[in-house]
């Protein structure tokens, strides 16, 4: 079986294009990678197909409360009778979208503080850096993140101004891990004799050679933020109901959890399954870097 | 014992002393020690950044924080008394100096909504977060150790895959959705167990811990099941264990130290991230169980802004984090003399 899929990967590239590249590119990915993506492709057009389709209005009530899955309603409806399938593909839309955004801005900032620590020749600099990437990392995500929320207040520009201004120190720490062994390089050195600027090095030299190392990780931190930001919502820091948000939500059906379980059910393992198909597709590019290591 | 068994080259962090490579090495207690040493001072100034970021909670918010308390209730003399309770006044050195010597001398300042001092609070509350902690990673350990044992002997490919997949759901599924449903299936369903409340005696806690101390300890002893899996792999293709073999050493000595405690090392060195998942899954399943501790504090006073309260809790999750730190990455090179040459 393999051996067929990889004479066809190979006829495939040969075939060359784009369209080629993808499916040899497909053809050599682990089956559980394969399962992440397709759980995240399937994800992403439910969530967007969902809510423009459905009859229903997801923010606003119904005389139709708590009423358990059936024909019409195919999640049920909660306790203010909104129909909680919509819902729930909406909140995927928005989860998703506010995870991507918490990952990016710390993804770059990140990449290039941790370059600069790395590569620094002043011992300082250096100490201060760790110091302050240890700090930060030294509480979980959740607590620092909510206790930042105190600062900023509740609300979405509250948690992502937290996400951003502690995420960062954990690409700092891969991204000044990797700098800290290109740093004596030949071709940085032959950069130096060149007189190039830092900024020129830092730029065109380091930072391309760190930015696959912490994109990589990104894809894996993108599991912890998506879990924090509904984590955080659910304690009630985060996005605010009416939006439809897989915490929020969860926060509000448990409140009813003797008259309905489905609005209870629903959101939760669809927040879990997204979860998993990322951290699927994450767990399938750490094997392949581990395995170019070795190679 | 394991100090004259010969140690193994590990991908070094640049600054790190040069591997030893002699066979058979002297016990080298004082080299232990000036490691621990320097970690101790190492945790003291993180232990100081994070009093600084605690500190820092309440002049990042924007614009005048004791105008956004007050509201409109503001008078000069209420805004007078609530710029001292904070710490607001003077320059911001100074600010931090009168801070961190009250801090020092166990006082954490007094909560705005009670007038309670926090460290008395926290002291209350501090058990219940405990206890569920505490019973989360025996519930993680007695799931982890079974797991990985099997993962790291077993050959069968289709019990790696199936493993691979159920743990990685298991860590996708965060702890409130865990405690949400355990909830909804043991407490409204079956109706086996409490849905809220708890009882301080400690037999009686036990029914009201038991579905928290689960939701917390399921993705923790996933993830220890995982490193423990790996490092029996990693330890079982060692020459000493093909030498205990050769040896013909009893069985259960022979799986206690020549298999599982050299691969508890890595396990141990784990414990200060574990803890510090620990306490966060604590904060949001004790929301989930109506538990009063301090993860209940915490999200209380976040949502009503109650800025004393917060830097306290803070510090002390922090605080927490940094001494488990301390202790894990000490007894790991106390047990483990690889894990010694790790800067």
């Amino acid at each position: 079986m393999t051996a067929l899929g990889e004479v066809g990967a190979r006829s495939a590239a040969a075939a060359g294009g784009l369209r080629g590249r993808l499916v040899a590119g497909w053809r050599s990915m682990p089956t559980g990678m394969r399962f992440g993506i397709g759980i995240m492709v399937l994800m992403i057009v439910l969530s967007v197909a969902v809510p423009a389709l459905s009859p229903y209005d997801t923010r606003r009530g119904s005389p139709d409360a708590n009423l358990p899955p059936s024909a019409e309603y195919w999640f049920g409806t909660d306790h203010l009778g909104r129909d909680v399938f919509a819902r729930t593909f909406e909140a995927a839309r928005i989860d998703i979208v506010l995870a991507a955004a918490a990952v990016s801005v710390p993804l770059l900032v990140g990449t290039i503080v941790g370059s600069i620590i790395g590569i620094t020749r002043s011992r300082l600099a250096q100490s201060a850096g760790d110091l302050a990437i240890e700090v930060i990392n030294s509480f979980p995500t959740l607590i620092i993140v909510i206790a930042l929320v105190a600062a900023f207040g509740r609300g979405t520009r509250g948690i992502l101004l937290g996400l951003f201004i502690t995420a960062w120190a954990r690409y700092a720490k891969v991204a000044r891990a990797r700098a800290l062994v290109i740093r004596d390089m030949d071709y940085l050195e032959a950069g130096r004799c060149l007189g190039y600027s830092r900024a020129r090095i830092l730029g065109r030299h380091v930072a391309p050679n760190v930015f696959p190392l912490t994109l990589a990780y990104a894809v894996s931190d993108f599991v912890v933020v998506i879990l924090a930001v509904a984590g955080l919502s659910f304690l009630g820091a985060g996005v605010q109901p009416p939006t439809p948000e897989w915490g929020a939500m969860l926060n509000d059906a448990r409140l009813h959890i003797f008259r309905a379980w489905w609005p209870v059910l629903f959101p939760g393992v669809m927040l879990s399954i997204t979860a998993l198909g990322v951290s699927l597709i994450a767990q399938g590019i750490g094997r392949r870097a581990s395995e170019n290591l070795v190679g | 014992m394991t100090d004259s068994l010969p140690t193994r080259s590990l991908p070094l962090p640049a600054e790190a002393p040069a591997p030893d490579t002699r066979v058979f090495d002297a016990p080298k207690r004082d080299r232990v020690l000036w490691l621990i040493g320097r970690r101790l001072v190492r945790a003291i100034l993180v232990a100081w950044g994070v009093s600084l970021l605690a500190f820092a909670i309440v002049r990042i918010v924007p614009g005048d924080p004791v105008a956004t308390l007050l509201g409109e209730e503001a008078t000069p003399d209420r805004v007078e008394v609530l710029r001292e309770r904070l710490h607001l006044d003077g320059s911001v050195a100074s600010q931090y100096g009168s801070w961190m010597s009250d801090v020092l001398r166990g006082d954490l300042g007094q909560s705005l909504q009670t007038t309670r001092p926090v460290l008395e609070t926290i002291g209350d509350r501090l058990p219940i977060t405990l206890w569920l902690i505490g019973l989360g990673m025996v519930f993680a350990l007695i799931l982890a150790i079974p797991l990985g044992l099997i993962g790291g002997l077993t050959r069968s490919n289709w019990y790696k895959q199936s493993f691979g997949l159920g743990s990685a759901a298991l860590i996708a599924t965060p702890p409130f959705v865990t405690g949400v449903l355990l909830l909804l299936v043991f407490g409204v369903r079956l109706r086996w167990l409490p849905v809220a409340g708890y009882v301080d005696t400690f037999p009686q806690n036990l029914e009201y811990l038991l579905l928290p101390a689960v939701a917390v300890g399921v993705p923790v002893g996933m993830i220890f099941a995982i490193v423990l899996q790996e490092s029996i792999r990693e330890t079982n293709a060692e020459e000493f264990v093909e030498t205990g073999l050769v040896w013909g050493l009893a069985k259960p000595q022979f799986v206690w130290r020549y298999l599982l405690r050299p691969s508890v090392a890595p396990v141990i060195g784990l414990m200060g991230y574990i803890v510090g998942a620990n306490l966060a899954a604590a904060v949001v399943v004790e929301t989930v169980f109506n538990l009063e501790g301090i993860g209940t504090y915490l999200v209380r006073a976040v949502l009503a802004r109650d800025y004393p309260v917060v830097q306290g809790t803070l510090f002390t999750f922090g605080f927490i984090v940094v001494v488990v730190h301390f202790l894990s990455d000490s007894i790991s090179a106390l047990i483990d003399p690889r894990a010694r040459t790790l800067s």
